[in-house]
């Protein structure tokens, strides 16, 4: 377990430090900052890497069974698709949020419980290759829609303030409107293929594909809001605002399904709490 | 008045806000169904929510709120507006695709490239649009019309489609779908009507992590028709087995609760109060000698309860909470033919016993049952399928794009006037559309 847990602190801090260095960025301006933030940002990238990696040598299996292991997964694909968007923007701007989003996503990670940050057996309903993808693809599918949430954030707030508070350096309004539906573009088929290989496995293992459960019937209603999305970007005078509203409401339900489920309800998914 | 009627509802089942309205009445029902729990017996709802409050989740079936009017209702709505409004902008898309459209000036994007000779120069960009895998159509006054991506058009009827064949599957698995649960103690032979045969458990056992925590459950299956085996299959908890139509899956596994492997008993001599000899195994059902006495195991309860009023002994639960059995007796004193041994009680019943001697039973080794959770489920293919096909839809719908391209040679016959269109992902048509024209122009300065 030690080197798992001494490269979650490392990635934790780096990723603390890029928020303080994106931030300083956005204040100064100076090339040599920005060119620290995202040194800074790849730093903790490879050390959530490296975290991952270094747990599926210590546990023997996939690294996302548990809330932990899946918390760090699931950082480890947003800081990556951040990387190939800073890439391919051209723009830095985003760093602050992503950074600060990364660095509360590794800090409520750290509130949880100790017995699962070691090693847990598997029961023997998790020992299954369609689960893996079930959760693999889940995951890609949520860290698309988290970039695709904060895109809509800030489209609202540029919509709304224009280009007061720091907000003139974001990329404009039309830019982040295509980024947040370019998200939701790539999670839609990632959480059919999660909700769908999640169904296989549950055919598989308790002979029915559909019992809904509460994190059955929260992904379900997570992929219904993201469909209103796509219905409202494509009908005239739902456009922009309304849509950007539904990618919110989208993900705050895929926040529940990832967490609230696991915590507040009851339902064969349990092992989130276990 | 009638038609307008008839034309207001044809207008809104066309509609996509229709739609959108319809998944968020849905979204809402399944909030609700998953904040009161599913289900429950009534006495739950009046216990958590008081009696008004649970009368009304029940009288609005709340408490079922996945198979209720709740969710068939807006269900059939949606999928009469989906099936209405994807028909209707069928004959369009496949116009706007079907088509060479005229030249547009007022396309969306538009540049010129300069020319020598008009008659090569359309000959040439027919060329270059072929290169970027365009289909291209010459029209009547010799300008080009070209697209590409046409198949994304029709993404959307696609995922449309896709959703039909889910809940096709899941109508299917509705009507068709057959659900049971057997437990067969380990060993035993139990028929299953379902199939036509009977099942035998060869052996039910589990296998443990290192740190002793259970790692699998596993059962040893036997199908016999007209006593033969005709199949043996060992399953587990993410490998079940395949039979007539029928899948077999390790649910669930438990102590049996009217019988047992065997016990340990010994002689006890009631006058001096010891222990006569060296304990002795008996099997179930099996004749043992112990001492000067044949003993047999012919009943087990797991929680021993006397019906004094009806006279006979049952058990008050399944639990192992006061195991008792009951032993067939022969030998030379006086002793009753049968005799209820408990395991927790040893001294209780020497009494009964004639004469010196007591048989106690100091311990007994459960046999395990297996649950068996059997089901068909006619509709999961099509569930499989259209998920596959809903997946093909979205990178229709999301990964590729309809574009045009206009080339037209411009009325003093010294350039060609270029012009494009395409209504989603206009930032990489852009990109697309600007090296088309560094092409045309580096073909033409040649
Ligand atoms: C009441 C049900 C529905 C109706 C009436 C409806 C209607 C429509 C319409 C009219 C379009 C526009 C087609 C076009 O012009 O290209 C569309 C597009 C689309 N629909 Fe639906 N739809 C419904 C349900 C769904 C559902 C549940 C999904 C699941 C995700 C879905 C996925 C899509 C997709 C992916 C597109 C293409 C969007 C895009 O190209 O950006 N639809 N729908």
């Amino acid at each position: 377990m030690i080197f798992s847990l001494m490269f979650f602190d490392v990635a934790f801090g780096f990723y603390v430090a890029a928020a303080i260095s994106y931030a300083a960025y956005s204040l100064f301006r100076k090339e040599w900052i920005g060119y620290n933030s995202t040194l800074l940002f790849f730093l903790g990238f490879l050390s959530n890497i490296a975290t991952l990696t270094a747990r599926t040598v210590e546990v023997h299996h996939a690294p996302f069974s548990n809330l932990y292991e899946s918390m760090i997964f699931f950082s480890a694909i947003v800081a990556l698709i951040y990387l190939i968007l800073e890439f391919r923007y051209k723009t830095k701007m985003f760093g602050v949020f992503l950074s600060v989003f990364l660095s509360l996503s590794f800090f409520v990670t750290n509130l949880l419980p100790f017995r699962m940050k070691v090693y847990e057996n598997l029961n023997p309903a998790l020992q299954s290759y369609w689960l893996e993808i079930h959760v693999a693809t889940m995951f890609v599918g949520y860290s698309a829609f988290a970039i695709s949430f904060i895109a809509a954030v800030l489209y609202l707030a540029k919509s709304e303030w224009h280009n007061g508070l720091m907000l003139k350096y974001l990329p404009n309004a039309s830019v982040l409107d295509n980024l947040s539906y370019k998200s939701i573009a790539w999670g839609m088929p990632f959480l059919t293929v999660g909700i769908a290989t999640g169904a296989v496995w549950a055919n598989y293992t308790w002979g029915s594909y559909w019992s809904w459960d509460p994190k059955e019937t929260w992904s379900l209603i997570t992929w219904l809001i993201y469909a209103a999305y796509l219905h409202a970007r494509i009908t005239r005078g739902w456009k922009d605002k309304k849509a950007a509203i539904l990618a919110i409401a989208g993900f705050l339900s895929m926040a529940f399904l990832y967490w609230g489920v696991s915590f507040v309800l009851p339902g064969l998914h349990s092992y989130g709490r276990a | 008045m009638l038609l307008n009627i008839v034309k207001f509802i044809k207008n809104l089942f066309s509609s996509t806000k229709l739609g959108i309205f319809l998944l968020l009445v849905i979204v809402l029902v399944a909030i609700a169904g998953t904040l009161v729990e599913q289900g429950k017996p009534v006495q739950y709802y009046y216990d958590l929510y008081g009696s008004a409050t649970a009368g009304w989740i029940v009288k609005l079936s709340i408490d079922k709120i996945f198979g209720s009017l709740w969710m068939i209702i807006p269900t059939s709505l949606l999928i009469v507006n989906l099936i209405y409004a994807t028909l209707s902008k069928l004959p369009v898309m496949i116009k706007s695709v079907a088509l060479p459209k005229k030249f547009h000036h007022n396309s969306k994007i538009n540049d010129n490239v300069l020319i020598k000779d008009k008659d090569i120069a359309i000959e040439k960009s027919s060329t270059v649009l072929k290169s970027y895998h365009y289909k291209i159509y010459t029209l009547e006054d010799g300008s080009l019309f070209a697209h590409k991506g046409v198949i994304s058009r029709f993404g959307a009827v696609v995922v449309h489609l896709s959703i039909l064949i889910v809940l096709l599957g899941a109508l299917l698995g509705a009507i068709y779908g057959y659900k049971n649960y057997i437990a067969i103690d380990s060993g035993d032979t139990e028929p299953v009507p379902e199939i036509n045969a009977s099942i035998k458990v060869d052996r039910f056992w589990m296998n443990y992590w290192p740190d002793g925590s259970i790692k699998q459950y596993n059962s040893k299956l036997s199908i016999i028709k007209n006593n033969k085996v005709v199949h043996t299959q060992t399953i587990d908890v993410n490998h079940p087995m395949d039979y007539a139509g029928m899948r077999f899956f390790q649910a669930g596994y438990g102590k049996s609760y009217d019988k047992i492997k065997e016990a340990v008993m010994v002689l006890y001599d009631r006058q001096k109060k010891n222990v006569v000899g060296e304990p002795v195994v008996a099997q179930w059902n099996k004749w043992r000698t112990i001492g000067p006495y044949d003993i047999k195991i012919v009943d087990f309860v797991p929680d021993f309860y006397f019906d004094a009023k009806k006279g006979y002994v049952t058990s008050k639960s399944l639990e192992y909470n006061n195991p008792a059995v009951r032993l067939q007796v022969k030998g030379p004193k006086a002793t009753p033919p049968f005799i209820w041994e408990f395991l927790k009680y040893p001294g209780f019943t020497l009494k009964s016993f004639g004469g010196k001697d007591a048989v106690i039973v100091s311990s007994i080794t459960p046999i395990y049952y297996t649950g068996l959770q059997y089901a068909k489920n006619p509709g999961a293919n099509w569930i499989w399928f259209g998920s596959v096909i809903m997946v093909i839809g979205f990178i229709m719908s999301f990964f590729m794009y309809y574009r045009r391209i206009y080339i037209t040679v411009d009325d003093e016959e010294k350039s060609l006037l270029i012009a494009g269109v395409s209504y989603k992902q206009k930032d990489l048509f852009a990109k697309e559309f600007k090296k088309i024209c560094n092409t045309l122009k580096k073909v033409e300065e040649k």
